[in-house]
């Protein structure tokens, strides 16, 4: 079962700081972009998060109803964001009358909701742009990019992506090369459910592990989920199996507990071995800062005898730091989550 | 000439009587993991005795006992459930065009799991808020309508409203539900198969065991009240008292079902028809032919979907997608009515 039809990777976006131009979104529309953005409303989570690490926060008028109302994180990166008006809700529907009133020069949504973006540009004339990392990290870094292009902060831009990268080449330095058999078989159990697995995710990838659903379904359909039988999962049999955790503890439909006490699964390695983990997974798309983490944290969860003396607690207070300027937010995360094993030493 | 066409029509009737058990060997047999059926038929006799048969992969076993059997006994039962109340309802209402969902089952049953995962969280199975409010629904239905039962636009009025109620209420909920519960939510409602459990059957078969045994000792009486209720009194029938009985029991089998599986759209409305085609509108074998047609069309539809690919098409998407074509062609070749 496909769960997302979005399909496009964000085009590379050809635009010039202080100069109007045309950008492809992920929906494959041009959308013609002032010269100065000043006013954004953003119904896209993860612009949302950008927006707050490149220190643009002064440009934001108004968010989507997740980030200002569910987005335990969003909280702590950005107390002043509850007092933004909230202009979408969770059936997609769209206060009009509020964004002709906030008036802002762009509108970012989401590739997800196919018809927010045309439906909001054609009945008020402004700017839309459906734009998502699309679960890649080369989406995530362009759209970074073109935010901080977009917004005056293409400096700050340039700098995270340039961390980003750095980080990703490490972790992948510090594992070295690897035989397809030595990457450790994981299955991602996502969405609220034990058998809705992404067929594509990098953070696995780039920590020197292997997706068991990769290429699960062609990347033509531009998927990045399917739901798959229970008993795929056995003949899989994954080395580990990742459970969802970016959901707060009360409201984890799927738990490692209740994973490993699941007697149809008796079988499989990951049980056995009783390695079943959290890790956090997509949050409305991601957060730019906790998929640099994650990636670490499976990375030293792959290859323990790699990664000896990463203290993760403190390397990831230190890439929040770098994002949002902000101490300590991994460890309150981390406190948030119930992740006690992202801060074991 | 008539007796061989009821001699073929009997011998067609028995094929898909027994259908279902020839289905039900198949579909163990039939996943994702590769079993050979003599690695199935030493999985199950290791179960009997485990050390007479070591080298038995308990990957085997696990499969067998824990995934496909409680997957092919739900299909089964869920398959007939659909298909006797559907059956039922149009012969109780006299109309080809209702189906089990009229009553307000599906938009309560909607509505009491999303309550349920909304504020109960994993302590409390979706699946007892869903059967809940479907009966409720159904009651509510019941109750509104007061003696209109015995008209048919009343009831199906009220149905209607009813409906648009939980429905009003499901999105009241959905509103302030966290995105997180909604993704389990919108999950369950697709309707699927695919985390069948001993758990689901224990506490939906023996429901829709009950549901179907009723409806099924019902089944001439439908005959009766699918003539006007002036004939079916004069025959000495307490119209409104088995209107009652078959509305419950139908609520029932339907709730139960919805409930476990979410809404599988369609096989209600299509088996029915397709017995009628075939067999006439004959309650006394609509009722028996129904379940075994249903629960058979069922397998198949669910055979198909862990057959093909690694990944899953929620069977009630692939029962409309598979059944509606079908069914049109069926109508086409015989443009009837029938009932």
């Amino acid at each position: 079962m496909i769960i997302t039809l979005s399909a496009l990777i964000l085009s590379a976006a050809v635009i010039f700081p202080g100069q109007g131009q045309n950008i492809k979104d992920n929906l494959g529309r041009s959308v013609a972009v002032p010269p100065r953005v000043e006013r954004i409303l953003s119904l896209q989570p993860e612009i949302t998060r950008i927006l707050v690490a490149l220190g643009a926060t002064d440009r934001l008028i108004g968010v989507d109803y997740f980030i200002g109302r569910d987005d335990h994180l969003f909280k702590i990166l950005f107390p002043g964001g509850k007092r933004l008006p909230v202009v979408s809700m969770p059936d997609e529907s769209i206060n009009k009358e509020l964004i002709v009133r906030l008036d802002p020069d762009i509108i970012f949504a989401s590739p997800t909701e196919l018809q927010v973006p045309d439906s909001i540009q054609r009945s008020l004339g402004i700017p839309v742009a459906a734009l998502a990392s699309m679960g890649s990290f080369e989406g995530l870094l362009q759209e970074i990019e073109l935010v901080g292009i977009l917004t005056g902060f293409e400096e700050r831009a340039r700098d995270l992506g340039r961390y980003f990268r750095e980080k990703i080449r490490s972790i992948t330095e510090s594992i070295g090369p690897l035989a397809i058999e030595d990457r450790p078989r994981a299955y991602l159990a996502f969405w609220s459910s034990l058998v809705r697995t992404p067929v594509f995710y990098e953070p696995v990838q780039a920590a020197g592990g292997r997706n068991v659903a990769d290429g699960l379904l062609p990347p033509r359909l531009g998927t990045i989920g399917a739901v798959i039988t229970v008993e795929q999962v056995i003949k899989w049999d994954p080395d580990i199996i990742l459970v969802q955790g970016s959901f707060l503890p009360r409201e984890r439909q799927v738990t490692v507990e209740g994973v490993l006490g699941d007697n149809r699964l008796g079988s499989v390695k990951a049980i056995r071995q009783r390695r079943v983990h959290y890790t956090l997974g997509f949050w409305y798309w991601w957060e730019p800062a906790g998929v640099l983490v994650e990636t670490l944290f499976l990375a030293r969860l792959f290859h323990p005898e790699r990664f000896e003396r990463l203290d993760l607690e403190k390397e990831g207070n230190a890439i929040y730091e770098m994002f949002y300027k902000k101490p300590e937010v991994f460890s309150k995360l981390g406190r948030l989550l119930d992740f006690h094993e992202w801060t074991e030493k | 000439m008539s007796g061989q066409k009821n001699s073929k029509a009997r011998g067609l009737a028995i094929f898909f009587l027994i259908l279902p058990l020839l289905l039900f060997l198949v579909s163990l047999s039939i996943g994702s993991y590769g079993i050979s059926p003599r690695g199935l038929f030493k999985a199950v006799l290791s179960v009997v005795s485990p050390a007479s048969y070591p080298d038995v992969p308990a990957a085997y076993r696990d499969i067998l006992l824990r995934i496909r059997l409680p997957r092919v006994l739900l299909a089964m039962a869920v398959g007939a459930a659909l298909s006797v109340s559907g059956a039922s309802l149009q012969a109780l209402f006299k109309n080809p065009l209702v189906n089990e969902y009229i009553l307000g089952i599906s938009s309560g049953a909607a509505f009491g799991g999303a309550l349920s995962l909304v504020f109960l969280g994993r302590a409390f199975p979706p699946q007892v808020g869903g059967f809940v409010f479907a009966v409720a629904a159904v009651g509510a239905v019941l109750l509104i309508s007061g003696k209109a039962e015995s008209h048919f636009i009343s009831l199906l009025l009220t149905g209607i409203i009813v409906t648009a109620f939980f429905s009003a209420l499901l999105s009241l909920v959905e509103f302030f539900a966290s995105p997180y519960v909604l993704q389990a939510l919108f999950f369950w409602l697709m309707g699927s198969l695919s985390l069948a459990s001993w758990k689901d059957l224990y506490i939906s078969l023996p429901l829709i065991a009950v549901g179907l045994v009723i409806l099924y000792l019902l089944r001439w009486r439908l005959n009766v009240l699918s003539m006007s209720d002036e004939e079916a009194r004069s025959l000495g029938v307490n119209v409104r008292r088995e209107k009652i009985i078959v509305i419950a029991a139908t609520t029932l089998i339907t709730a139960a079902a919805t409930a476990i599986v979410g809404i599988i759209g369609w096989v209600g409305f299509i088996v029915p028809h397709l017995v009628r085609m075939m067999f006439g509108a004959d309650n006394r074998r609509v009722v028996p032919i129904s379940a075994a047609m249903g629960a058979s069309i069922m397998m198949i539809a669910d055979d198909i979907i862990r057959g093909v690919s690694s990944f899953e098409i929620p069977i009630g998407i692939f029962t409309s997608l598979v059944g509606i074509p079908i069914f049109l062609v069926l109508l086409k070749k015989t443009r009837k009515v029938w009932l």
